[in-house]
């Protein structure tokens, strides 16, 4: 059925080609004058009827040789159409192209320079390789023609014409012309000129420039129009009316500034007022562009946009994807002094009819949240305000929320979970509110009576529930249940048991189910302890884009930008004139390390160790006698100390677990500890994967002068002859340990400042 | 470097214009993005609007939205964004200019005039030029006039003063037939608009408020003439510099000229001088946000009887805060409803032709209209509404923010005004007709309840 209906579409289609043709043939050059009183041939009409018809995708490749023969007309209009319509179907037509060649020669030297710059621009758009030899020669003339408007043509038309044949450009004498346009005193020929040597040696990274054609260019800067300033990239025109202009500005600006740190600060200072207007008054694509850029800038400089808040308030009218970068932006500079501010005017989005902004909007109230904590309470208050409103949506992204800030303050969002009962029928639990929703009902499951009752429900309609992730957390949530109140839960938990274990299950819910079952089995006590140590994954994001986006900055002003963290270089080809192109390659090359917002604190001195080389074993064990012998054995040995004093918090109140459970953490085993006196005193060991070095270590901490003394020792585990290629590898792998060591030894101390205990475990 | 533009209608989905300038992308382009909105609004709903860029295999597409038409633009090089948006703006604008309006039926009948147009604009991907004045020579279409009747008002004729006539030769295209190109119109247009972007906390505290001003002008004058323009000599600029000194002056916090203006005498004598181009130009763009005085008050009073928890009313007072010689035409306070809202009684006895009110079932919104308020009056309201179930607790949350359009003519909310307008000409024969506007309007003015 459908296929005829298209067949009849073209049996049509086709018709309405075939006439057109033929009215073609029959106009005549004549001028008449139409019923609107304008001038025109008879001609001319037809041959946009022909134009409107290849705009909507009809085939009219056919006619090609009667639209040539239109095009040696008087009238400029028909033969624009005309030109124009060559220019598209040259390709299908090649053979027939060389019936216009005698139009192109006259028209080229027409009289009038509109027509030979007209005639240049097509003959040039045809990407028919057999030409060249004809382009060639008339671009050599009209380079020195007397026109202005025919040698900016030229000059584009040298930018085609090396796109189709390369070696045809460069083995011509073009190139040297092209150098002496440079000082052409038309400044459009000027620029376009520029743009035709960038992309001629964009191999070469871009046109020669000398100094002297440096200052030429700069004198002159002021003459060229405002799509050029774009491309040469020079001015101090921050308050110039074309976005674009000013963001290339602000780029240079930047990158002047890059790497001296005192103007830096200065330069933003400058750049913000010019982009606090263009979020004001222009099209919304353009404040668009403008969010993406500032969120670039604000994580540059934290303080730069935090008083201009409220520019990043909704407006009435604007597209919701101008408001979800705005709502992005002000997670971002909101401070301790705006922060409430901000919720409060966030929260006035939740409530109206837009989902998306409403479930983002919570999702930044709860970022700012986690960032400034003191407003954490104040947002619990606006939540449970909002859990009232009955709204699933609303409570479902609520809920997800809540479950992030128990890693953080499970103390103040514990007491509120009371909540949940009352609300959990409007959650949506197919969506990732579902496992949230569980795991927070698990937390409190032993003070809720209902508990019991809402996962049983859930287990008799498991099949409404299919996601993995859910049914994994339902085991999770069932078990721990379970084990508070096993009575209860006793018979839910065989039922689940039961479905988990079906055939049909999916595999990763099938392993998570018989483990689970299996160590109810064996050893109920151990499993007791295993789900009391239960700890949440912290799913504080939000920092982590900080860091990527950073090195967006040499990718401002460019499309790349606006796909923020998602962008590759592949998307796009080569750009002439991209200054920041091997900055670019750079970051796109080097595998980007995962480095926690908390590794980065403390890792400076941890730097110029190449990760690759070295590795710590996660599996070492040794004896005691063992570790005896070869700290009586290894020769290269280190004593050091390490002042922790630099921090502020007192360590007092670590205990030997916190500090083993970090050393433990990162692949340092513990041979023994204990304390003695002022000293906490360890005995740690570590081995390097690549070269088997051995590493021993007794420190002794001393927390009330926040000192640490270490002894370190170094060497192969089978000890024997030693290598001098092996010693010099001890001497380096003693360097990269004393780092390790100095690094972990420190975190100790943030420990304390970043209010990080373990008290979680006894949760 | 641009590959592709082109114009669509969303509705049928039909290219209007369509130009392949470096044929380096599939010829199919505005059908991808057809189908890409389309899956946008199935995943997400035709509330979302979907960004203004997207990425099918390597082309990327930048378009914007004008007046129902989509202006598009292909690539697949890694361009400046804000130059393509730029670009797509002021080829709308020219567009305008050089057919006199920007509508579907328009670019039908002007095809081959636009299609001239964007030969010139953009040569193998390089913008070349868009300047009205440049362009103009280089086109030799004449504009076809689209019929009277079916012109579809665009926005700027909604700022048509009351009693005027200007509206409709601003319609007028710029470029003449050739015969009609020496007749003697010789006027220039001059528009102050103010945009106001300001919110009320529930309490009635001003939370934010902040005029976007910017002058337009649309110059029809012979010849290319200079032009003087003076503000007020009290307008202080920029933010940072010491208030004190002129304690009573207008702070501007940023603003910025379009290129045909000269401010050298700005910073001393507030005056600039301007060579229009032919056409219309934004020729300075300003930021106001201290000491903002509001025009409108919005007071909102809530009352619930906790015996019966699906009734409550609502009371809304507005006051205008502008000169008593100054009036509004049409005011529109839009007030969002909970959810759960059933009906809408509306309890004023005078339902005269100052005032109409409507309710919105589907999208639980009342509007509320009052025609010609004049400065320094008030006008209320009390609204009865009545809820499928009972309103939760927390409803009030639920109801607004309401927000109010309108626009003032005659009035600059900042007192902003044209001190001086004088047009140099060398050709004194025909002495030019010189029109100057004010109007504020609202951006974005909410009022939380």
């Amino acid at each position: 059925m459908s296929s005829g209906r298209v067949s009849f579409l073209d049996q049509q289609q086709n018709r309405e080609v075939t006439e057109l043709g033929l009215r073609l043939k029959e106009a005549s050059e004549n001028v008449t004058i139409n019923h609107t009183g304008i001038q025109q041939t008879a001609k001319r009409p037809i041959i946009k009827k022909v134009l409107e018809t290849m705009t909507a995708g009809i085939d009219v490749s056919s006619l090609f040789g009667d639209v040539i023969k239109a095009a040696s007309t008087k009238d400029l209009v028909q033969k624009k159409l005309a030109y124009m319509y060559i220019s598209t179907q040259a390709e299908q037509n090649a053979d027939l192209v060389i019936l216009a060649i005698n139009t192109f020669q006259n028209d080229l030297q027409d009289e009038n320079p509109f027509v030979r710059g007209l005639a240049l621009r097509t003959l040039c758009s045809m990407r028919l390789i057999d030409y060249v030899p004809y382009m060639l020669e008339s671009l050599s003339h009209a380079l020195i023609d007397s026109s202005a408007y025919v040698r900016k043509t030229a000059l584009i038309s040298c930018i085609k014409l090396f796109n189709l044949s390369p070696k045809h450009v460069l083995d011509a004498p073009l190139v040297d012309q092209l150098y002496n346009t440079l000082r052409d005193r038309d400044p459009e020929v000027v620029a376009n000129c520029i743009v035709a040597l960038n992309r001629i040696f964009l191999s070469e990274g871009g046109m020669t420039v000398d100094t002297n054609i440096a200052h030429y260019l700069l004198q002159r800067l002021h003459e060229f129009n405002e799509w050029h300033q774009c491309l040469n990239l020079l001015d101090d025109r921050l308050k110039h009316h074309n976005s674009g202009v000013q963001l290339t500005t602000v780029k240079i600006f930047i990158k002047l500034a890059e790497g001296i740190d005192d103007i830096q600060e200065d330069v933003y200072k400058r750049i913000k007022s010019p982009m606090l207007t263009s979020l004001t008054l222009t099209s919304p694509e353009i404040v668009y562009s403008c969010l993406e850029h500032i969120i670039v800038l604000m994580n540059q400089s934290h303080q730069l946009f935090r008083e201009d808040y409220k520019y990043f308030y909704r407006r009435i009218k604007e597209p919701s994807f101008v408001t979800l970068k705005k709502l992005e932006v002000l997670e971002g500079i909101a401070t301790k002094i705006s922060s409430k501010e901000i919720i409060n005017e966030i929260s006035g989005y939740i409530t109206g009819t837009d989902k998306v902004i409403a479930q983002k909007s919570i999702e930044s109230i709860a970022k700012i949240s986690f960032r400034i904590e003191n407003v954490l309470s104040y947002s619990l208050e606006v939540f449970m305000k909002l859990l009232e409103t009955g709204i699933d949506i609303i409570i479902s992204s609520i809920i997800t929320a809540l479950e992030e800030f128990m890693n953080e303050s499970p103390e103040k969002v514990g007491s509120l979970l009371s909540v949940l009962p009352s609300v959990w029928t409007s959650i949506d639990l197919s969506s990732q509110a579902g496992p949230a929703f569980l795991n927070l009902l698990t937390t409190i499951g032993y003070e809720i009576s209902e508990a019991p009752y809402i996962l049983e429900s859930l287990i008799d309609d498991l099949e409404s529930y299919p996601a993995t992730s859910f049914r994994l957390q339902l085991l999770n949530s069932t078990v721990t249940l379970f084990l508070h109140r096993p009575a209860e839960c006793r018979g839910m938990l065989a039922k689940l048991f039961k479905y988990s274990m079906e055939p049909y299950e999916s595999l990763e819910i099938r392993e998570r189910a018989l483990f689970l079952y299996r160590l109810l089995q064996k050893d109920i006590k151990k499993a007791q302890e295993i789900f009391k140590h239960q700890r949440y994954a912290s799913k504080k994001n939000g920092n982590n884009n900080f860091k990527t986006r950073d090195k967006h900055l040499t990718k401002f002003n460019t499309i790349s930008l606006l796909y923020g963290k998602h962008s590759e270089q592949t998307l796009f080809e080569q750009t002439p004139g991209n200054f920041s192109k091997r900055n670019d390659d750079q970051f796109f090359s080097s595998p980007t390390h995962h480095i926690s917002e908390f590794d980065e604190l403390i890792s400076l001195q941890f730097q110029n160790l190449v990760k690759d080389e070295f590795t710590l074993s996660s599996t070492v064990s040794i004896e005691a006698k063992k570790f005896k012998a070869c700290w009586e054995n290894f020769t290269e040995s280190h004593e050091f100390e390490i002042s922790l004093l630099d921090s502020s918090a007192s360590l007092i109140s670590l205990t030997l677990d916190d500090i083993e459970s970090v050393f433990e953490e990162n692949m340092m085993m513990i041979m023994a500890s204990g304390s003695s006196g002022d000293y906490l005193k360890f005995f740690l060991y570590a081995q390097e994967i690549n070269s088997n070095i051995l590493m021993l270590c007794e420190l002794k901490l001393n927390l009330n002068l926040k000192l640490a003394k270490i002894n370190l020792r170094i060497g192969y585990e089978a000890y024997g002859i030693i290598h001098e290629d092996q010693k010099m590898n001890l001497s380096k792998y003693s360097e990269y340990f004393i780092q390790y060591l100095t690094r972990y030894v420190k975190e100790l101390s943030n420990l304390v400042k970043l209010g990080i205990s373990f008290e979680q475990y006894d949760y | 470097m641009i590959s592709q533009f082109f114009i669509l209608s969303p509705q049928r989905g039909d290219t209007l214009i369509f130009r392949d300038y470096r044929h380096d992308t599939p010829r199919d382009v505005p059908d991808l993005l057809l189908d890409k909105l389309k899956t946008w609004q199935k995943n997400h709903g035709a509330e979302l609007d979907p960004p203004p860029i997207f990425n099918v295999d390597g082309v990327n597409f930048l378009f914007t939205n004008i007046q129902g038409l989509y202006f598009v633009c292909t690539t697949k090089f890694n361009v400046s964004p804000f130059m393509i948006y730029e670009l797509l703006g002021r080829i709308a604008t020219l567009i305008k200019d050089f057919c006199g309006i920007l509508s579907e039926e328009c670019l039908r009948l002007n095809s081959s005039l636009v299609y001239e147009l964007l030969d010139e604009i953009i040569d193998y991907g390089y913008v070349q030029t868009t300047l009205t004045d440049q362009l103009k020579s280089y086109v030799y279409e004449d504009p076809v006039p689209v019929k009277r009747e079916n012109i579809i008002i665009n926005s700027l004729a909604k700022l048509k003063a009351p009693g005027t006539n200007l509206g409709s030769s601003r319609n007028r295209p710029i470029v003449h037939s050739r015969d009609e190109r020496s007749s003697k119109q010789n006027e220039v247009y001059i528009d102050m608009i103010e945009q106001l972007v300001a919110s009320f906390a529930s309490n009635g505290m001003t939370v934010r408020a902040e005029i976007n001003g910017s002058i337009q002008i649309k110059s029809y004058l012979q010849g290319n003439p200079e032009i003087r323009l003076g503000l007020n000599s009290n307008i202080v600029l920029g933010r940072d510099k010491d208030i004190s000194s002129d304690k009573y002056g207008i702070v501007f916090d940023d603003y910025k000229f379009h290129d045909s203006v000269d401010p050298t005498d700005f910073n001393e004598y507030r005056r600039m001088v301007i060579f229009p181009p032919e056409g219309e130009t934004t020729i300075m763009n300003y930021r106001i946000s201290s000491d903002v005085s509001l025009p409108f008050r919005i007071f909102p009073i809530l009352l619930r009887d906790p015996r019966c928890p699906n009734r409550m009313d609502i009371t809304i007072k507005i006051r205008a805060d502008i000169p008593e010689d100054k009036f509004v035409s049409k005011c529109t306070l839009t007030v969002p409803l909970p959810r759960v809202t059933q009906s809408v009684s509306n309890e004023n006895t005078d339902d005269s032709n100052e005032q109409s009110f409507q309710y919105d079932n589907r999208i639980k919104n009342i509007i509320w209209t009052i025609n010609n308020l004049k400065g320094g009056t008030e006008q209320s309201i009390k609204v009865k509404i009545t809820g499928a179930t009972s309103f939760s607790a927390v409803a009030e949350l639920e109801i607004g923010p309401i927000s109010l359009e309108f626009d003032i003519p005659n009035y600059t909310c900042s007192n902003i005004q044209i001190r001086k307008l004088k047009v140099y000409e060398k050709n004194k024969s025909i002495p030019p007709q010189r029109w100057v506007r004010y109007f504020t309007i609202s951006e974005s003015y909410i009022c939380r309840v």
